[in-house]
């Protein structure tokens, strides 16, 4: 995380890690105001006076997502300790405010109080720093996205045609990495939603005094007239100079691209530093542009109004610092204001890009690409037309609208009716719940994520409500509190494992339908494949059996929630059910032994499964030594328990799959095709013809026992069938 | 509690081999309260025991009879809070609504076939069976919405791994008590009850502030053994050499786990891979020079596990158990007896380990058999219990 700036000011080294504050001019020994007023930095000296109280530290939760352990030291008011904090991190405590809570609502604390009777208070020792302005401000950031278009779609930016770029989820601005200056600074969501936003950072600006000011410079920016809207043209060379300045940052911990999960006003900006993703943090990129024509745009609007500049930041150098002024006026604290001057304060000041709030000096058109249903009358979070939109849904429902504001493809927990639980996993337990029809709600089994771990969770949501396929479970949507939980869609029928091994009297599958369910399960978990989604559980338990024969693979993705997690740090221990682990995900000797080929050993053992009617390893009744063997190579499912009647080619298949060597192992596509290969001695031909009975009601069941190659064929025989039956009728 | 660390701690996990007649006999013995009774008196003069284990094993049977299998029903508790959970299920406190019992209950899921269930709660009868001070008491068992519930007494020391998270490490004479019991409970289980434990580690220890020290989870049910398997990964394993690689085993098993148990409680630190002379100097505060180690080692190999320092995948453990050195406690730390105690368990090879009759003839074992502390173990529990602000 960024460094404590000196006493003399910032250096740019400072400013460098910390982009989106980085026209901020944080200086020890400011004045703070509002409710940090009254601090003084020469009282507050901390480290001269530590007496320690062993072992007691506050969480403090910080706007961005950041947080902070903060050591409590006897003597020492909330005031110094927390803003000590912020000012680390360049947050200008004038702009929060704190709170024992998570809710921003909720009761503040006094400050003046000392830490150490804070900290008695609290029985969790955590405190959140909450700031409306931040907030408000960090929402106008784009979403990136790294996709791989297929078929290719033209670069927003250059206009050349591209195969693996970016995307904002938002407003759908997609470019070549190498075109990211060239794309629009915010989110075009803006656009849309910019009036709210004006009204919103208006009402920031009452309690400041310099409100009257920052409404003039609001005004100013709607009339798409003023000067300052105009694109800011570059020079090709200062272009070149900004992108790799940014791509060097992205490395550098990155502090204020990373936006707080824990508030749940602020929407979701994907790829934290430390886990589960693949795609670097381009935010940077933007955020370093904006920066540089925010300066460009104030400087001109500086020359207009008469503003003045604080002593305190006169030393400092250049349009930034005047920036810094201009913006704390704007965007003057919501929280009722004693201090008479809006000195040296320091906001996030690019991220009030003035193009941001002209729509019409957006330098790019909007993608045409943009789906129709991207342009919601709701602000922020009007971006899908998901379940998880709580404000459609409210304004359904005529409720009055809540202070609660959900993320994209968040479910508020209030709207869902649990039912019972129908079964509990390594990661979770799974409830029938009802959410607009009948759902299945996962609750993690996770305590207490931090904000990394929410972070990474969301990216792989993310990923997860892109994926669809007759084979795979939908996804619906997540739920935050109170528990981490995932919603998806309800599947009538039952999982393959009970099928397996718990309905007594059990039903021998005809071999004609285990080629079936193998065959639907490799296009499922192909689809998956093709989209980079490793399933990591794949098991019986997560394969489910609707009453019309299909299959549906659940539980795929969500890779932080199975890995253990403990503390920040990720656990190299493997996590899952022990049976269908392969060898080498057991050994967990390479650094991510979780491959396509790992998820084909779980699908031999699946086949296993079906094809003998049992678990693997029935003979041995201690899992330590199922893991021991198993990792080395000396126990593998036993083969001769197979049913006599499988065919050899499915059985070669099947010990393909559970090779100790990965690359043995076939893949999915080979797979599917292998299976469409094997021919199974025909039925008799009349059990074959199943339509005879058809009511009209265009039930397949009968039909979808035999061999069709995939879903959609089976939909093609479905009508087919019917056709066949109305002829039948006509003769 | 944080779950990471506190897999199992009530958390039952039983063996398939019991003896089946013994099942039998006690199905029937079941349903009639008397003859139970009787075999409970023979059992308790059998055993030899103190006067005062004697009337607590009373008092016991006595709140037990209040007990009939028919109050023991999903609607009868009131969830009063976790205890732990684990890789078995979760184990609440709880209390009996009517009877006002407070008693540890473990909810098992298990996916299985309705036959199957019936079969554990059969087999699980025969904790009815288990009287003894070393042995956690069982009201009973019952099935709702397809979990196994199973009703135990409620220990409020807790397990002794929770005692070591708390209190770091346990001093040796704790420890020799500890022996004591579980030695004795392991006797028991095998002699009377004719089961191995087979999952012998700190978190099926429990404690209270009577200072008592009994067994739980040990393998009464062989079907409920079977259905565990299909489980989740752990983060430790306690299992003997020859468990993990499928060879024959016995009663050494168990005392091999026990082994590894003694050095986790006396040293404070699960001991695979070894514990080097280092680490020893550092936990003990000597100089490192002053360390010897027991078993003639002159030093143990520095692990260098594969993935992180920090954590060893449960693999690399395994292996280790198998593959590299038996754990071992350094010399002039504690007594003779007591390292000697603890080398005799942990010997790789089966047949040099100790059983159950050489270990109750140890010195070690022997020192602490007739032992008074004047209730200074059931201090330092109850110590123990405050630090955790009570449970």
């Amino acid at each position: 995380m960024s460094s404590p700036p000196g006493p003399g000011g910032i250096s740019g080294n400072v400013r460098h890690q910390s982009p989106l504050l980085s026209p901020c001019s944080p200086q020890t020994g400011l004045p703070i105001q509002q409710l940090f007023s009254g601090t003084s930095t020469a009282t507050a000296s901390p480290i001269l006076s530590p007496r320690r109280l062993t072992n007691t530290l506050l969480m403090v939760h910080l706007p961005f997502g950041l947080h902070s352990k903060v050591e409590v030291r006897t003597g020492e008011t909330a005031r110094d300790a927390i803003s000590r904090v912020l000012r680390k991190r360049c947050i200008q405590p004038s702009f929060c405010h704190v709170s024992s809570s998570p809710n921003p609502r909720d009761e503040r604390l006094d400050l003046q109080e000392e830490m150490e009777s804070i900290a008695s208070r609290l029985p969790k020792k955590e405190l959140w720093v909450h700031s409306e302005y931040l907030d408000t401000i960090s929402r106008i950031e784009h979403t990136f996205q790294r996709k791989t278009f297929i078929p290719p779609q033209t670069c927003d930016a250059c206009k050349r045609q591209m195969w693996i770029a970016y995307r904002c989820e938002y407003c759908n601005v997609k470019f070549h990495q190498r075109c990211s200056s060239k794309i629009p600074i915010y989110c075009d969501l803006l656009q849309r939603g910019g009036e709210e936003i004006f009204n919103k950072l208006r009402i920031l600006c009452t309690n400041s005094n310099n409100g009257q000011l920052a409404e003039e410079i609001l005004t100013k920016f709607v009339e798409p007239t003023s000067p300052s809207v105009q694109v800011p043209q570059h020079s090709p060379g200062e272009r070149e100079i900004q992108r790799k300045r940014a791509v060097k940052r992205t490395q550098a911990p990155n502090v204020a691209s990373i936006v707080s999960p824990a508030n749940p006003s602020l929407p979701t900006v994907p790829y934290p530093r430390d886990r589960s993703s693949s795609a670097p943090n381009i935010n940077a990129i933007n955020e370093e542009n904006a920066s540089f024509e925010t300066e460009r745009i104030m400087a001109d609007l500086e020359k207009r109004d008469d503003v003045k500049i604080p002593s305190s930041s006169r030393i400092q150098t250049g349009a930034q610092r005047r920036l810094g002024n201009r913006l704390q006026a704007m965007g003057g604290s919501p929280c009722s204001s004693t201090s008479p001057s809006s000195t040296c304060s320091s906001p996030p000041a690019h991220s009030l890009h003035p193009s941001h709030l002209f729509p019409n000096a957006m330098p790019l058109t909007p993608p045409q690409s943009a789906p129709p249903q991207k342009v919601s009358i709701h602000f922020f979070r009007g971006r899908s037309k998901s379940p998880g939109d709580k404000l459609d849904v409210i304004s359904i429902l005529g409720r009055p609208k809540s202070k609660k504001v959900l993320e994209e493809w968040e479910i508020d927990e209030s709207q869902v009716t649990l039912h019972c639980k129908v079964g509990s996993g390594s990661f979770g337990t799974v409830f029938r719940a009802e959410y607009f029809g009948l759902v299945a709600l996962k609750r993690l089994n996770v305590a207490e994520p931090n904000l990394s771990q929410l972070q990474a969770f969301k990216n792989e949501v993310a990923l997860l409500k892109k994926t669809r396929h007759p084979n795979i479970l939908n996804f619906m949507g997540w739920i935050r509190e109170p528990q981490l939980a995932i919603v998806t869609q309800w599947c009538e029928g039952s999982s393959l494992y009970k099928h397996i091994h718990c309905i007594e009297p059990r039903k021998e599958f005809e071999l004609q339908t285990v080629l079936d369910i193998f065959k639907q399960v490799a296009l499922g978990m192909n689809f998956l494949h093709s989209k980079r989604i490793i399933h990591r559980d794949l098991k019986s338990n997560n394969i489910f059996l609707t009453d019309d024969s299909t299959i549906k693979i659940g539980d795929f993705g969500l890779a932080t929630v199975k890995t253990r997690w403990s503390g920040t740090q990720q656990n190299q221990q493997p996590t899952g059910s022990i049976l269908w682990m392969a060898p080498e995900v057991i050994r967990m000797q390479d650094q991510n032994p979780y491959t396509n080929k790992s998820d084909i050993y779980s699908f031999g053992v699946v086949m296993y499964e079906v094809l003998s009617g049992q678990l693997p390893y029935t003979n041995i009744n201690n899992r330590d030594q199922i893991l021991f063997m198993v990792g080395h190579g000396f126990l593998r499912p036993d083969p001769s328990r197979i049913r006599p009647d499988c065919t050899r080619a499915l059985r070669e298949l099947f010990e393909r799959c559970i090779k100790l060597n990965r690359d043995d192992r076939p893949e999915f596509g080979e797979l599917s095709n292998s299976l469409k290969d094997i021919a199974l001695p025909k039925l008799s031909c009349s059990t074959s013809m199943p339509n005879l009975h058809f009511g009209g009601g265009g039930n397949s069941s009968d039909l979808s026992i035999h061999g069709r190659d995939d879903y959609a064929l089976h939909r093609f025989n479905d009508t087919h069938a019917l056709n066949t039956t109305h002829i039948g009728h006509m003769v | 509690m944080s779950s990471g660390k506190r897999r199992n701690p009530l958390g039952l996990s039983l063996p398939p081999t019991v003896s089946e007649q013994a099942e039998r006999e006690d199905a029937k013995e079941e349903e009639d309260v008397v003859p139970a009774r009787i075999t409970i008196d023979e059992q308790l003069m059998r055993l030899g025991l103190t006067e005062p284990q004697k009337q607590r094993m009373e008092e016991w049977v006595a709140v037990k009879e209040g007990i009939a299998e028919s109050d023991l029903s999903e609607d009868f508790f009131e969830t009063l809070g976790e205890l732990g959970h684990g890789n078995g299920g979760v184990v609440n406190k709880v209390r009996h609504k009517q009877r006002g019992i407070i008693m540890a209950r473990k909810l098992v899921h298990l996916e299985v076939k309705p036959s199957v269930r019936t079969q554990i709660l059969k087999e699980l009868a025969v904790l009815h069976k288990c009287n003894s001070p070393f042995i956690v008491g069982f009201y009973g068992a019952f099935v709702d919405n397809n979990d196994i519930s199973i009703c135990m007494e409620y220990m409020n020391g807790l397990s002794l791994d929770i005692v070591l998270q708390r209190m770091g490490r346990l001093q040796e004479n704790f420890v020799g008590r500890v022996s004591v019991a579980v030695v004795r409970g392991l006797t028991y289980l095998k002699d009377e009850i004719k089961i191995l434990h087979r999952d012998v580690k700190p978190s099926n220890m429990l404690v209270n502030t009577a200072g008592e020290i009994k067994l739980c989870d040990f393998g009464v049910s062989g079907v409920l053994v079977d259905s565990m398997a299909n489980s989740f990964v752990g983060t430790r394993s306690y299992m003997a050499p020859e468990r993990l690689t499928g060879s024959q085993y016995s009663i050494l098993s168990d005392i091999w786990s026990f082994g590894l148990s003694l050095i986790e409680l006396l040293v404070g630190k699960y001991p695979v891979p070894a514990i080097t002379k280092k680490e020893f100097a550092n936990i003990f505060q000597v100089p490192e020079g002053e360390i010897v180690l027991a078993d003639e080692r002159s030093e143990v190999p520095t692990y260098q596990s594969s993935t992180s320092p920090a954590s060893m995948a449960i693999f690399e453990m395994l292996d280790y158990i198998v593959n590299g050195p038996a754990p071992t406690l350094p010399r002039n730390i504690f007594t003779d007896e007591c390292v000697d105690f603890v080398s005799k368990c942990l010997k790789k090879v089966p047949v040099e380990r100790a059983n159950l009759k050489t270990l109750a003839a140890h010195p070690f074992f022997q020192r602490y058999t007739q032992f008074d502390d004047n209730g200074e173990f059931a201090a330092f529990v109850a110590k123990t219990v405050q630090i955790g602000g009570g449970n």
